[in-house]
């Protein structure tokens, strides 16, 4: 057992709609999806980037295990009628696809996390 | 209905990945030391945490706005727990998260039995908590680009 426990906190603000989130010494803003979108990001937009970033960092192990530069792919999310989306473009090494989704299958947590269902504790 | 869209791309530091939202923000994410990153940005997690909490942020306001609640400053602290060998790949462990932990603190006038009331409304209407508490598919796709 290697456990870590991953903390943060989200702030309500003096503006309406408007919210300060942070983990450690690293801040986000969020607003509310009828908030001034150029003053932060949304949750939903923030739970895709949490997404989309987890499985660009296993996409690039598995670069890293072919010695492949990093020079062009990229993810690109959506949420569509409630299924997350995360198309793929890996340019010239498509073929390595089979293996990317087995390892976000295998070591991803934010794809885990969704696709397994997490217990959530609340106390006030 | 199409919701939001975002692009993620791979830097050349690192684990370092930044996330393109609407073309207007960026957020770098990245990993801690101890996990293989360069610790320049926050983790995934961390990021999922955060907008869970910011979900229920805006279900609070909105509830509270249709309901008289007044408060002075919410903060929502959330907290989970990993066991980072399901991470690095031991199929016997999950590698996200075991449990989810959220506390609400409020600065209020408000009786015990009003916040409870709230936070039973926030969580049954809060996109996030059920996106997380409940088994949604994920469609990985690979998208092949024509050949010039």
């Amino acid at each position: 057992m290697a456990i870590s426990t991953f903390g943060a906190s989200v702030t309500s603000t003096e503006h309406s709609h408007e919210y300060l989130a942070q983990a450690r010494d690293f801040k986000i803003n969020f607003v509310s999806q009828n908030g001034d979108l150029n003053k932060g990001i949304t949750p939903i937009e923030g739970l895709l980037a949490a997404l989309g970033s987890c499985e660009t960092i296993v996409t690039s192990s598995v670069y890293d295990k072919n010695n492949f530069a990093y020079n062009d792919f990229y993810l690109q999310l959506n949420l569509k009628d409630s299924i997350f989306h995360a198309d793929f473009y890996l340019g010239d090494h498509a073929d390595m696809f089979a293996d990317v989704k087995r390892s976000i299958k295998e070591t991803s947590p934010v794809y885990d996390n969704i696709v397994r269902a997490i217990p959530i504790k609340v106390s006030k | 209905m199409m919701d939001d869209q975002v692009i993620t791309t791979k830097t050349n530091v690192g684990l370092q990945v930044d996330a393109n939202i609407r073309g207007i923000h960026h957020i770098v994410i990245d990993e801690p030391e101890f996990n293989g990153g360069t610790d320049t940005g926050i983790t995934p997690v961390e990021l999922e945490l955060t907008a869970l909490g910011a979900s229920l942020q805006e279900e609070t306001e909105k509830f509270a706005e249709e309901n008289n609640f007044a408060y002075r400053k919410l903060t929502v602290n959330l907290e989970g727990d990993i066991d980072l060998e399901g991470m690095h790949g031991n199929p016997d462990i999950p590698n996200g998260f075991q449990e989810i932990r959220i506390k609400f603190i409020f600065d209020t006038d408000n009786s015990q039995d009003k916040i409870d009331d709230l936070v039973k409304n926030i969580i049954r209407n809060s996109r996030i908590y059920h996106l997380i508490s409940e088994k949604i598919p994920v469609v990985n796709a690979i998208v092949r680009k024509e050949s010039k």
